[in-house]
């Protein structure tokens, strides 16, 4: 994922779930920082909004910060460029 | 048998939020009415509704916000007063097993119509994640719970207008059974949305604006009735089980002692004098007292033109000749019918009514109907009253009736 783009996300969750950004990698859990699933769907709903992307009818778990980063990756690439 | 008593309440309304504001507002016939203009599918229409104002961060945790719908920050925001209210006690009261029963007629219809719009009027081609779990019927009990920590029976009534009262009813059940010790019991309503006002509209059953004073719209038992009035809101109470009240140190604000529960079976919408009576009888008959003994009656008194009249022929069947003397009044001429909240809204009225030794008025009465002839202490509360027996009726779409009693403690 584009650098910029993550730290744009990983501002966004910050400050949606009020999480210190520096634990925000790639490899972090869900579970280790707090934020359950439901509330992880709501996020991503917005951030389609945001960045004009539709993230698709994925039953995939999202178990790491990493599996959401890959998720929008995915939506942008089928948008068919940078968002 | 157990005794059941009330320890706490809590109150949203639009004529106060809190027990201090809205006791004022029943003491100075305060009207929470108003003019309110409501758009969809580009027309407007003008109606007049009791709409709370309220900003929810200046009651709840910033946190405890987001993802919920209107109806569910209503009811914590009752429950949270309620709870805090009952622990004026000398000990903290322990909601571990504590239930919740919660009424409410049409739950989180905010967040539905959001979800429609989206979708039917914009254009949308999804609607927001959260749109099923904010607007459940049960979001609201669920989350008093979760926020309260309560792990008893969350249960949620669903019987229109008297959804709340029924809760309540319920709930007082449960104690006196043994079930629970602890019960967090009201309603919530947040209906005022366009496409609800219209609903309700197109039944015909809404009040005209008052053509010089909108606050004046609903005209209960008055000659000049044209109609109910929307609105919102939510109340909560704390039940107990009387010893463990006293056992803590509780501040005991009433016993709760019948609650009659009946169904008309007979229309969907046409209320039913001979089912108001039984099931103001079968609450006497569970509290134990004769009609005389009742010194107030919170009405249903919706201010439709056949629901006045009707409920007056029950209460005078019920009461006899003490059905001119025992004053029976409608708080929703200032608060409004806020559907699966009012029961619980007028069982708080006629609880502070008990408390504080006065009678709530029937604000905007100036010619009563000549088939509403009993005494409904017209446009001013009469204070300085001793009341030792209130009972509240509520009276539902369905048939659905039910009938709290209070008591003062003795």
């Amino acid at each position: 994922m584009d650098h910029d783009l993550q730290q744009e996300i990983c501002t966004a969750i910050s400050a949606h779930f009020g999480v210190a950004i520096e634990k925000l990698q790639p490899e972090a859990t869900m579970e280790s920082l707090n934020i359950d699933s439901l509330s992880m769907i709501e996020f991503l709903f917005d951030m389609e909004d945001k960045l004009g992307i539709s993230l698709g009818d994925s039953r995939e778990p999202l178990k790491t910060l990493g599996d959401v980063f890959k998720e929008i990756d995915k939506a942008i690439a089928a948008k068919g460029g940078a968002a | 048998m157990r005794r059941v008593c009330i320890t706490g309440l809590g109150i949203v309304s639009p004529i106060g939020i809190g027990i201090d504001a809205f006791l004022s507002g029943l003491r100075s016939g305060k009207s929470g009415i108003r003019a309110i203009a409501q758009s969809d599918a580009g027309a407007t229409a003008t109606h007049v509704a009791g709409q709370v104002d309220i900003n929810f961060a200046e009651h709840l945790p910033p946190t405890r916000i987001p993802g919920l719908d209107r109806v569910s920050l209503f009811a914590l925001v009752a429950a949270q007063q309620a709870i805090l209210n009952a622990n004026g006690g000398s000990n903290v009261l322990d909601l571990h097993n504590a239930g919740v029963y919660v009424g409410t007629g049409i739950g989180g219809v905010h967040s539905l119509e959001i979800a429609y719009e989206e979708f039917f009027l914009r254009g949308g081609a999804r609607v927001k994640p959260l749109t099923v779990v904010q607007a459940m019927n049960n979001a609201a009990a669920a989350h008093i719970a979760m926020t309260h920590g309560c792990h008893g029976p969350v249960l949620t009534y669903s019987t229109a207008c008297s959804s709340s009262a029924m809760a309540i009813g319920e709930a007082y059940r449960a104690i006196k059974h043994g079930y629970a010790d602890t019960v967090i019991a009201g309603g919530t309503e947040a209906l005022l949305v366009p496409g609800t006002l219209r609903a309700w509209d197109a039944l015909r059953t809404l009040a005209l604006p008052d053509k010089t004073n909108p606050a004046a719209s609903c005209k209960p038992f008055a000659k000049g009735r044209t109609g109910l009035v929307l609105a919102e809101g939510a109340a909560m109470l704390v039940l107990e089980d009387a010893e463990q009240a006293r056992r803590r140190g509780a501040n005991i604000i009433a016993m709760l002692s019948g609650y009659g529960c009946r169904t008309d079976a007979t229309h969907l919408t046409k209320p039913d004098a001979g089912g108001q009576a039984a099931t103001m009888h079968a609450a006497l008959a569970e509290a134990g007292l004769a009609p005389e003994k009742i010194d107030y009656i919170n009405a249903h008194g919706t201010a439709t033109l056949t629901g006045d009249i009707v409920e007056t022929s029950a209460i005078k069947a019920v009461f006899g000749a003490h059905a001119k003397r025992v004053p029976v009044t409608s708080t929703k001429s200032m608060h409004g019918h806020a559907m699966g909240a009012t029961g619980a809204i007028e069982f708080i009225a006629a609880l502070l009514a008990l408390q504080h030794g006065f009678i709530p008025p029937t604000m905007h009465l100036d010619e009563p109907d000549p088939e509403c002839d009993l005494d409904y202490v017209a446009n001013q509360a009469r204070e300085g009253v001793k009341l030792n027996h209130v009972l509240s009726n509520s009276f539902a779409f369905g048939g659905s009736n039910a009938v709290l009693i209070a008591s003062r403690v003795v």
